[in-house]
This record gives C-alpha cells, sequence and structure tokens, in this order.
C-alpha cells in the first residue's frame, strides 16, 4: 500500500504515509472487533461451565448451580438450535428445498412448539458423527438429537445427560444378497465396513474379537464415502444401527442393483438406544427435553393425537389428558415446573404430533416394522413407557 | 517476404505451409530415433486419453449433479435472503482482478484464451442461464476495470496510483466478506458453506497472518537472540507440523487453551480453523517476508543509521516497505496455496465445497456422480488459481530490475 | 557527559545513574533480552498449565485395549486386544511406508517430468507443461478424493478381478502382486548380497580411478554389475534357494499370498506421488536450468551425446543445486500424507483420532503426534541433505 509510492514531494508523503497508515490500522482493529464481536455473542453466557474439550475432566457435580440457563438462552435468542444428522434419511436429511425433515428433527420442531408455540422456531445444525459432542459442549447447539447412542461413558466422561430413548436399535449387518452370507460366522476374511467416531467401531471387536471370525474392518470418516466403497464392492457388509441400515437400504440407489440386492442380518451386535443428549450441568433443560419426549409417547398412550387435540383439550375426556394438555376446562390448569406454559404439550401434538404419528411419518416408510420391536407402546408389549405426568 | 528476419512466409501457399509443418515436426517431434520413439508413445499416450475422455464426456458424462446443486457448492446451506452479504465481496474481487492485471501490465493472449475457455465451460454450468445474469455484470466490469487501469498505467505519473490502489483494493475487499458476513445480525458460522467458506476462511486467515507474519520476520532477523531464537523455533515449529493436525488441534483443543474472558474460549469452529491456519501461514509469510529483507543491501541501513533514524523508523520508512514489496509475489503464492489448502478443513467437519460436492453423491438422483462433480470442482479450482498465479508471475516481472535487486 | 558530579545529593547521583543506563545500549539490550525471555517464559508456562488443567498428561491410557482393529497394515499385527501403543505404531508405519513410497515415486517421476520440460521434444516439453500447471493448480485433496473414489474404487470387483497372465491381479478389493518369500538361508543370502554390494563398490571405485588417471576405458559400471550379479546367484545357489516367488491367488473375499496392497493405499499413494512429482519436476527444472549453458555447449562440442551431457555433466551438478529444497518438498510430502484420514488409510492422523475418540485424551495424543512428525521430518531431512543440513539459528540467508 503506502510503500508502493514513489512520487510526491517530500512534505506530502509523510502526510499520505501517514494517512494511509491508520487507514490501514483502523480496518484491521474493525475486522478485529468484528472478529471479537461475534465471537462473544457467538457463545454465549455460561463460558466456566463447559469442560475444556477432548479432555477426561469429569462431569460438574449435579448440583453445580451454574449455567442454568439454556432455557434463557433459548429464550432470549427466539429459536432453539439442534444438532442434527444431515444424511440419514429417515432420521435427518435435508430435503431438496433445503429444509430439514426425519424423526430426530421432528423431535426438534416439538420442543420449539414446547418453547415458542411455534415447530419452526428451531435452527438445526448438520454434525457429523465425531463432532456431534464437541458442538453440544461448545455450546454451538442446545441439544443433540442425532441418533446418538446412550452410553454409560458419555453419560459420565463425557458430561452429557441423555432424555429417554426415542428410538431402541441395535447394530446390524448388511450384506450383499448376491454374496449369499448367512450369518455372522460367514463373515470370516471379509471387510466390514463402519463409520469411525461411532460405537459400532468398537462393538464389531467386541463382537468378533472373541471369536474365531477374523475381518478385516475398514472404518470411512463419512457416511457417503462408505456408500461409494459398499457399492463399488470395496466391502463384503456394512455394519451400523440396524435402523440406519434400513434407511441405507431403503435409499440404495437403483442403479447399483437397488434395496432388493442387499440383505440384513439376523443377529444384532449391541443394544443401541438413540438418545437426545444434552449437557450435563443444566437439569431443568434436561427435564424439558425429557418430559417433551415423554409427553409425546404419553399421548399416544392417552389417543391423543393431532387430529383431536384441539377438541381433547377443549373437552378432555380425564384428568390425565386435562394435565397433559394443561387445559383449564375444570379450573386452574397443571403446571408441570419445566419452566413453560401450561399448555405447551397440546402445541407440541397440534403441530407435530404424537410419538406414533411421528414413527408413522418417518420410520414406517423405511420399512421398519413398529409392532412387536422394542418400539411399541408398552400397553403393545414395547418398550415406549412414560411415567405418570403427574 | 520475411517477418522480422524470419525466413516465414506471410503468403504462404497450402503447400508451403504443408512444408513448413512438416519441418517443424521433423526438428521439434521427430529429428532422432529416440524423439520419434517418444514422440509416437506420447502421441499414442495422448490421443488414447482424449479419446476415452471424449467418450465419456459425449456419452457418459451427466452435468445435472452439478447443475442441481450449484448453490450447495457455491454457499453450502447459506440463508435464503442474506446473499447480499456475498455480492459485493464476489464482485469487489472480480473487478480486482481485472484492475490489479491491468495495472501490472498486459495480459498474455494464452492466458486470457484459458481463461475464456474455461469460464464458458464453468459459468454456465455453475450459475445456468439466469445466474449468468447476475455474473455477467461482473464480469463486465472486470473487463471495463482491466481496460481502464492498463489506460491509466500507460502513464507513467499515474501508474504507480493505480498500482497501489490494486493493493490497497485488495486489502480492502478480503475484510469485507467477513465484515458483512457479521453486520446486522449476520450469518450463524454453522451455516457457511461451499466455496464461500473457503474463501471466507482464506481471506480472514491471510488478514490475521500477514501482521504476524511481517512481525515474526522481523524477529527473526533482530540482534536480540531471544527474539530471534523464539522467532525462529515457532517458525521451524509450524513448518514441521503437518495442516491437518494443526486443524484437528484447533477443533479438539484449541479451546482448553484460549484465555477465558471475553467468551474467547467458546469460539465457533470456524474461527478456530481460521485461526489454525493464520498461525500457520504466518510462519511462511515470515520466510517471505525474510527473504524480501535480506535482499536489501546493507548499505542502506548503514545510511539510514548515519542519518540518526531510530529503529522504527529505519523499519518503517525503508527496509520494510521495500521487503513487503519485494516479497509480493511470494505473497500472492502463499494466498493461492492458503486458498487450495482450504479445503483440508473437511478433516474437521467442516462442510466446504470439496465436501459439499462429495456430499452430492448420497442423492438418490446422482448416484455415482463423483467424476463429474470432482472435475467440476477441481476445475473452479484450477481456474482461480491459474489467475491468481499468473497474476503473482506479472506482478514479479513488474517488480523485477526495480528497487534494491541491483546493488 | 554521563560523568556524575561530584558534589550531588546521593539521590540525585542514584537518579541520573540510572538514567544513564536507560540510555546505555548494553543495558536497554538486555533489559530487552529479559523482557523477551520473561513473556515467552510466561507463554511457555501458561499453555503448560492450561494443557495440564485439561489433561492428566500421563500416558497410561495408551497401555489399555485398543479396542478396534486396522485392516490394513504393514510389518505390524495389531487387532482389537492390542494396546493404544501398538495402534499407534502400526499408524506410523502406515506412515512410513506411504512416505518411503511416495518419496521414491515422485522424485523419480519429477526428475524425468522436469527433464521432460527442457526437452527439444515439443510433445514431451508441452506434455510435462500441462502436468505441471495442472497439478500446482489444483488442491491436492480434491485430487485425493478423485485418485480414490473415480480411481481406485472404480477397478473390477474382486469377483471380476483383471489378472495379468494370472500371477497379479487388479480389483478393488487389492491389488495383487507377485512377490518372494523368504524361506530359511534368507539372512545369509542378504548378508552375501550386501557383501557383494560392497565389493562391486569398491571395484567401481578402482576401475573408475584407473579411468580417470589412465584416460583408457574400464568399464566400471558393466565390472561392478556383472560383480555383483556373480556374487548374488553364487550365495543364491549356495543358499539352497532362500526366496521363494510367492504368486497370489484369488480368494473369495481376499488374495492370499503375493504382496497386496489395499485400495486405500494405492489411491493415496497414487495423488500424493503425482502431486508432489508436480513440484519436484519443478525443483529439477529450476535445478537444471541453473547450470551453465556453456557446460551444455561444452561437452556438445567434445562430442558428447545428449544423455551423457545429460547423465555426466548437467544432472550431477543440477543434483547438488536440488538437494535442499528437495528435501523440503519430500518433508511436505510426509506432513500431507495425513490427509489419508479423508480416504480411511489407517496412518498416523487416523489411528491417532481414534484413539482420541475412544479416550477423550487428546492433548497427549497431539504431544505424541507431532513429536513423530518432528522426528519423521527431521529423520528425511538428515537422509537426503546429510551433513550439509543444520538447523538455522543465523540471521543470514538459508544455506
Amino acid at each position: 500500500m503506502w510503500y508502493l509510492s514513489h512520487r510526491g514531494s517530500a512534505k506530502g508523503r509523510w502526510l499520505a504515509r501517514f494517512t494511509r497508515l491508520a487507514a490501514a490500522a483502523i480496518l484491521y482493529a474493525l475486522v478485529g472487533v468484528a472478529l471479537v464481536a461475534c465471537s462473544a455473542s457467538d457463545g454465549g453466557e455460561g463460558a466456566d461451565a463447559t469442560p475444556p474439550p477432548g479432555t477426561t475432566t469429569p462431569a460438574p457435580a449435579p448440583d453445580a448451580p451454574t449455567g442454568a440457563t439454556t432455557l434463557a438462552e433459548v429464550r432470549a435468542r427466539g429459536f432453539v438450535r439442534v444438532g442434527v444428522n444431515d444424511q440419514l434419511p429417515g432420521f435427518g436429511y435435508i430435503r431438496p428445498d433445503g429444509s430439514f425433515g426425519g424423526f430426530d428433527v421432528d423431535f426438534g420442531h416439538a420442543l420449539a412448539a414446547a418453547i415458542f408455540a411455534d415447530r419452526d422456531a428451531v435452527q438445526f445444525v448438520s454434525l457429523s458423527a465425531s463432532s456431534r459432542f464437541e458442538a453440544l459442549r461448545a455450546r454451538e447447539i442446545d441439544v443433540l438429537i442425532r441418533n446418538t447412542t446412550w452410553t454409560l461413558t458419555r453419560d459420565t466422561a463425557l458430561g452429557l445427560t441423555f432424555a429417554v430413548p426415542t428410538f431402541y436399535d441395535g447394530q446390524g449387518v448388511m450384506v450383499r444378497a448376491e454374496d449369499g452370507i448367512q450369518t455372522l460366522a460367514d463373515l470370516d476374511g471379509a471387510v466390514v465396513c463402519a463409520l469411525s467416531g461411532t460405537t459400532t467401531q468398537l462393538n464389531q471387536e467386541d463382537t468378533f474379537g472373541g471369536t474365531s471370525v477374523r475381518y478385516q474392518p475398514l472404518t470411512f470418516d463419512r457416511n457417503e464415502t462408505l456408500q461409494e466403497a459398499f457399492v463399488a464392492g470395496r466391502c463384503d457388509a456394512w455394519t451400523a444401527d440396524r435402523s440406519q441400515l434400513a434407511a441405507r437400504r431403503e435409499a440404495y440407489p437403483a442403479n447399483a442393483g437397488g434395496g432388493d440386492s442387499l440383505v440384513i442380518l439376523p443377529d444384532t451386535l449391541s443394544k443401541e438406544p438413540l438418545a437426545p443428549a444434552t449437557r450435563g450441568d443444566d437439569r431443568q433443560w434436561a427435564d424439558l427435553v425429557n418430559w417433551v419426549v415423554l409427553g409425546m409417547i404419553a399421548a399416544e398412550e392417552l389417543g391423543v393425537h393431532s387430529g383431536n387435540v384441539s377438541e381433547l383439550a377443549t373437552v378432555p375426556p380425564s384428568q390425565e389428558v386435562s394435565r397433559l394438555l394443561g387445559s383449564t376446562a375444570e379450573g386452574s390448569a397443571f403446571d408441570a415446573g419445566l419452566g413453560l406454559a401450561p399448555d405447551f404439550m397440546r402445541h407440541v401434538i397440534a403441530q407435530v404430533g404424537n410419538y406414533g404419528e411421528v414413527y408413522e411419518r418417518n420410520i414406517t416408510p423405511l420399512g421398519i416394522p413398529r409392532a412387536g420391536s422394542p418400539n411399541a407402546l408398552w400397553t403393545e408389549g414395547g418398550l415406549m413407557y412414560a411415567p405418570p405426568y403427574r | 517476404m520475411t517477418v522480422a528476419g524470419l525466413p516465414l512466409k506471410v503468403d504462404r501457399t497450402p503447400r508451403e505451409a504443408l512444408e513448413d509443418a512438416w519441418h517443424w515436426a521433423r526438428q521439434r517431434l521427430f529429428s532422432s530415433p529416440g524423439n520419434v520413439v517418444v514422440s509416437a508413445l506420447l502421441l499414442a499416450i495422448l490421443g488414447w486419453a482424449a479419446f476415452s475422455f471424449a467418450r465419456w464426456m459425449f456419452t457418459d458424462a451427466d452435468w445435472g449433479v452439478v447443475r442441481a446443486n450449484r448453490r450447495l457448492l457455491l454457499v453450502g446451506r447459506f440463508p435464503l435472503g442474506e446473499e447480499w452479504r456475498i455480492w459485493p465481496a464476489v464482485y469487489s474481487i472480480i473487478v480486482l482482478l481485472g484492475w490489479t492485471w491491468g495495472a501490472w501490465g498486459r495480459i498474455s493472449r494464452t492466458v486470457a484464451a484459458t481463461l475464456v475457455l474455461m469460464g464458458a465451460l464453468v459459468l454456465p454450468t455453475l450459475a445456468g442461464w439466469s445466474g449468468l445474469r447476475v455474473v455477467a455484470p461482473a464480469l463486465a466490469l472486470a473487463v471495463l476495470a482491466y481496460f481502464l487501469a492498463h489506460r491509466l498505467a500507460e502513464s507513467p505519473r499515474i501508474r504507480g496510483k493505480a498500482r497501489v490502489g490494486s493493493v490497497v483494493g485488495w486489502f480492502m475487499a478480503l475484510p469485507l466478506a467477513l465484515i458483512l458476513l457479521q453486520v446486522r445480525g449476520g450469518v450463524e458460522p454453522a451455516l457457511w458453506g461451499g466455496l464461500y467458506l473457503n474463501f471466507v476462511v482464506a481471506s480472514g486467515a491471510i488478514i490475521g497472518a500477514l501482521p504476524l507474519g511481517i512481525g515474526l520476520a522481523l524477529a527473526r532477523t533482530s540482534s536480540f537472540r531471544a527474539l530471534r531464537v523464539s522467532a525462529t523455533v515457532y517458525v521451524e515449529v509450524m513448518r514441521g507440523l503437518p495442516l491437518p493436525v494443526m486443524l484437528t488441534l484447533a477443533w479438539l483443543a484449541l479451546r482448553a487453551f484460549l484465555p477465558s474472558w471475553g467468551g474467547l474460549d467458546e469460539v465457533a469452529l470456524v474461527y478456530r480453523v481460521t485461526i489454525a491456519f493464520a498461525l500457520f501461514t504466518a510462519a511462511f509469510i515470515a520466510e517471505a517476508v525474510r527473504g524480501g529483507l535480506n535482499s536489501i543491501p546493507r548499505g542502506q541501513r548503514e545510511a539510514a543509521s548515519a542519518l540518526g533514524l531510530k529503529w522504527w523508523q529505519l523499519t518503517a520508512y525503508v527496509t520494510m516497505p521495500q521487503a513487503v514489496r519485494n516479497s509480493l509475489p511470494a505473497l500472492a503464492g502463499e494466498f493461492i496455496g492458503l486458498f487450495m489448502t482450504t479445503t483440508l478443513i473437511a478433516v474437521v467437519g467442516l462442510t466446504d465445497m470439496l465436501q459439499a460436492a462429495r456430499a452430492t453423491t448420497e442423492q438418490p438422483a446422482f448416484f455415482g456422480r463423483q467424476k463429474e462433480v470432482l472435475l467440476f470442482v477441481g476445475m473452479l479450482f484450477w481456474v482461480t488459481a491459474f489467475a491468481l498465479s499468473r497474476l503473482s508471475a506479472r506482478l514479479e516481472r513488474a517488480l523485477a530490475g526495480k528497487g534494491t535487486r541491483r546493488v | 557527559m554521563t560523568a556524575i558530579p561530584v558534589r550531588r545529593p546521593p539521590l540525585a547521583a542514584a537518579v541520573a545513574t540510572v538514567r544513564a543506563w536507560t540510555r546505555d545500549a548494553r543495558v536497554r539490550r538486555a533489559v530487552l533480552e529479559a523482557l523477551t525471555l520473561g513473556l515467552v517464559a510466561a507463554f511457555v508456562l501458561y499453555v503448560a498449565t492450561r494443557a495440564r488443567e485439561a489433561s492428566s498428561l500421563n500416558f497410561d491410557f495408551m497401555t489399555e485395549r485398543a479396542g478396534f482393529g486396522i485392516g490394513d497394515q504393514f510389518l505390524t499385527q495389531t487387532d482389537g486386544g492390542s494396546t493404544r501403543w501398538q495402534a499407534y505404531v502400526a499408524g506410523i508405519m502406515n506412515t512410513l511406508r506411504i512416505t518411503v513410497f511416495g518419496i521414491l515415486l515422485s522424485v523419480g517421476m519429477g526428475l524425468s517430468i522436469g527433464v521432460a520440460r527442457l526437452s527439444s521434444n515439443w510433445l514431451a516439453a508441452r506434455l510435462a507443461f500441462l502436468f505441471v500447471e495442472t497439478i500446482r493448480n489444483t488442491p491436492l485433496l480434491v485430487f485425493v478424493v478423485f485418485c480414490y473414489t473415480a480411481v481406485v474404487l472404480r477397478l473390477p470387483r474382486i469377483q471380476e478381478s483383471a489378472d495379468v497372465f494370472g500371477i497379479a491381479y487388479f480389483s478393488n478389493r487389492a491389488i495383487a502382486l507377485p512377490w518372494l518369500r523368504p524361506e530359511t538361508g534368507a539372512g545369509t543370502f542378504a548378508l552375501a548380497l550386501v557383501v557383494g554390494a560392497v565389493a562391486a563398490w569398491g571395484a567401481w571405485k578402482a576401475l573408475r580411478r584407473h579411468e580417470v588417471t589412465t584416460g583408457q576405458p574400464a568399464y566400471p559400471w558393466r565390472a561392478a554389475l556383472a560383480l555383483f550379479a556373480a556374487v548374488a546367484l553364487v550365495a543364491f545357489v549356495a543358499t539352497g534357494t532362500p526366496l521363494r516367488l510367492d504368486i497370489p491367488e484369488a480368494g473369495r473375499f481376499s488374495y492370499s499370498g503375493g504382496m497386496r496392497l489395499s485400495p486405500e493405499f494405492v489411491g493415496l499413494l497414487l495423488a500424493l506421488s503425482l502431486f508432489n512429482a508436480a513440484f519436484v519436476a519443478e525443483i529439477a527444472r529450476g535445478a537444471i536450468e541453473s547450470v551453465p549453458r556453456g557446460e551444455r555447449e561444452a561437452a556438445a562440442a567434445l562430442g558428447m551425446s545428449s544423455w551423457q551431457q545429460l547423465s555426466l555433466i548437467v544432472l550431477p551438478q543440477a543434483l547438488r543445486a536440488m538437494l535442499p529444497p528437495l528435501a523440503t518438498q519430500c518433508q511436505n510430502l510426509a506432513k500431507m500424507s495425513s490427509v489419508a484420514v479423508v480416504i480411511a488409510f489407517p496412518d498416523l492422523m487416523t489411528v491417532g483420532g481414534t484413539i482420541i475418540n475412544n479416550s477423550g485424551e487428546a492433548i497427549p495424543i497431539f504431544i505424541l503426534m507431532m513429536l513423530t512428525y518432528f522426528a519423521l521430518n527431521l529423520g528425511i531431512a538428515f537422509l537426503l541433505v546429510g551433513p550439509h543440513w543444520r538447523f538455522n539459528w543465523s540471521r543470514g540467508r538459508r544455506a
């Protein structure tokens, strides 16, 4: 800049140099201020509450009073930030118009409806398997609903709190039908592909490690690379949560043989309860997330769905429905104590639906039957069970 | 009739032209038996490659994957209606390219032809005819700026100003992109993506790296041992570390080292990655500037101290201006390299253009179209880098023989 | 002027002394040096403290069970039951493998492309130029992803693998090549080879000296090669065929026998060495051009063929000039091999990342990775530039 000028009188040069120098300095100062200002607004408060990343620092003591601000933060911001998957058909994916859809995504909408009575007061952040916990701890998101398995160490060492599982899954193995693989034992010597940063990678070692089956592991960092490799014939088997495999199978490109050319083996390698996760330092927020999910399960059990919710809210058929929907038909509304309006579940059910509706909308098209699976209501032999809403 | 002493006839008959061509081929392709073999082999390979590429291009290739995903490739999931934050920076960069080129010299015909050809290949696919309406004015302005600057630079009095203007312009345009992303509510860093993310990270990093790199270069050439040694250690450590490791460090561990005041340790991933790029690039900039400093003859320093100039005066008015000017081509090279290495942010899970391109093959309709979309992305980077590198070569030529090289 | 008047009171004298100090260049220098040292020390202390707060900084977790397997290994045998240290070593071996082969390939290709760029053959020069320009203006990662997903993965499946006369197979499961398998007596044979090589080298030197001093052709190369071949043959027969040709066989899921290269390795090697070759070619071109033209012309005037000019006059000088930049470029290759994580090749960085993911111990792993890459860099610099290499502490230009 100033150093490139060679001409001009000696007097004017000093002045010109100074002005240009000052201009440059101001420019840099501006950029600096912008960066700092943005970074400050980006993080929000409660900086001391999150443990440093990538460490084994134990989670803050459960009674720590700090950091109970997520709800206030969300309210002040005007929307919830939800970390989701963007490449898993059925659970979290981007529609052609750029919006998000899927089972996990609908629970994000449910949270928005509960807090703001507006299902669209939500922003979805797409996260990879290996960056999801870091994003939650860095407060880049408020809640993680991204087909995440609830495990002990994630609860303790990673300092997370999990809500009730939204989906009970298990790890399965998918192979090509033409290869004639029937059981896990047939996989001796085969190349088994998985995603890195997932429990899958460890489970397969747990499963095969003790047996005589020698498999060759191959671990990818992104799903699309894995699929490319699988289609090309680089892998013989693809291991992941069964729901994911079903979704992949459903969306398997027709020009690569279509879903019918693939088989999911009957063996289940592990338990994978998928649950929403929040930071461990904010019980109020964790309760809120938990009870929105439970409320949706309870609604299904009580026969409340998006079609009849406004009707039932005005004329509740039972005390339970009345409490769930916060109706004022018989005196004052039941206050759930979650820091939300009493009728929050009414908005959730009206705008998103109950658990069954969400399942029907997103999972059934993948061809994963609900009846007889752990994801059925407890009254139908499943594991979906909501504690009393009182 | 001969042209400039060459025995070439301008008004050649077809027969003569053929003879000339044969003569040329005899000399440049088939001068010895060895050369005949090499040429034949290369011709065969070239023919085979051209044939298979053409066959793929005309029978198999389907560029619909690029057309359908152009928004994803360019800006990722940037919110609709917020594009006004992007256009000013893009416009000023395109126009500046024209202006800089005009101010520093004439664009060679080969380069211009290559750029036009590549542009003609890339733009219609990328922008579609509707998008072309938005890009075309910028291109027209760039051409206009080129001719204007070229015209202005003909006069030696204005040439210096036009050139200074171009450099100042670049220094203004790069922060512009970042500032526009912050003002009026701003756009969440999580929503930045595509080619624009590459660009934003590269400009943010260069803005941070320049002052740091200049400081490091000064420290490395300082007479203070402690300063010199620590700067040397910094530069060598950075040059010895792989960038992917640096980026992963910024991703997983940098927050533990950032001070907590002002929420600095809560900074979003994009910023942390940009910081990592800046720290990394600073070491290379320091080396470039140090080279520039070393090229300044000793006599100038001695003369300056004889005149009683203090150290900072000597630096600010004598050595640094020349050093930075001498190292401008190297700095431009650093920026090009930086822009291309920003594709490495894939390692930390951000979706830049390359990752957006990889993700498109997830879409059932475009399954197995990796070749098309990767070729396209490569070509886009290629055009940008090619234009910038030619520009930097132009700078080098314009600066050569000037200033301090004659001792 | 700094002399202190005797009659001043003690306080004023002290003030004057201090003032004199502040003007003393040596004192100012010492203070500034101390200040810099203090700042640097404070920074190091800060970083160390924060690291200590964030992590226990002990490496006990590395002795725990890794829990994940590594598919592609080089000279190591690691599985899920091994310790994390063993997994890490497997990662190091993979990085070393890609670096060594990458350097060999890229230097070979780069030298020939650099020579081709200056060739009198128009087509060769143009193609070399095109190659260099294409690669240098494309990001490495685009190249790596392209080589893997659009080239190597597009090889036929294992069921339809292409074979070359039934001894080598190409598929996207592996590239299997015939290889020599050591049998009993291989150690003795290797020893004999070393002895033969030393003897051949000695013979070459002696004949060469004879050639130079007398001016009579003594054919040092032919003699040395013949000597080496003879020793090798005798040793081979004497030790009773210590090496057996191991030809790969196609199985259901993979090949057995031979040397098997995984697609990830091949893709990464291809991309890295092509990429690096473009930069080596530029270095080579610069070095060749730095040899004065007159030397070549003089050689031509002496009747040397163009191959002799190149191999006897130009290249020996050019090689010396290109070693330092070549070493830097090879270090770049070693560092850039860490992009392996993007295409699932289990190198140092990939394995390190997995360990971080499973153990949560980010900082110790980063310390380990930095040290490993530093050691690798130093090793490359030492091997290539050897005794000429030294750390540049001076202010002057880099040697």
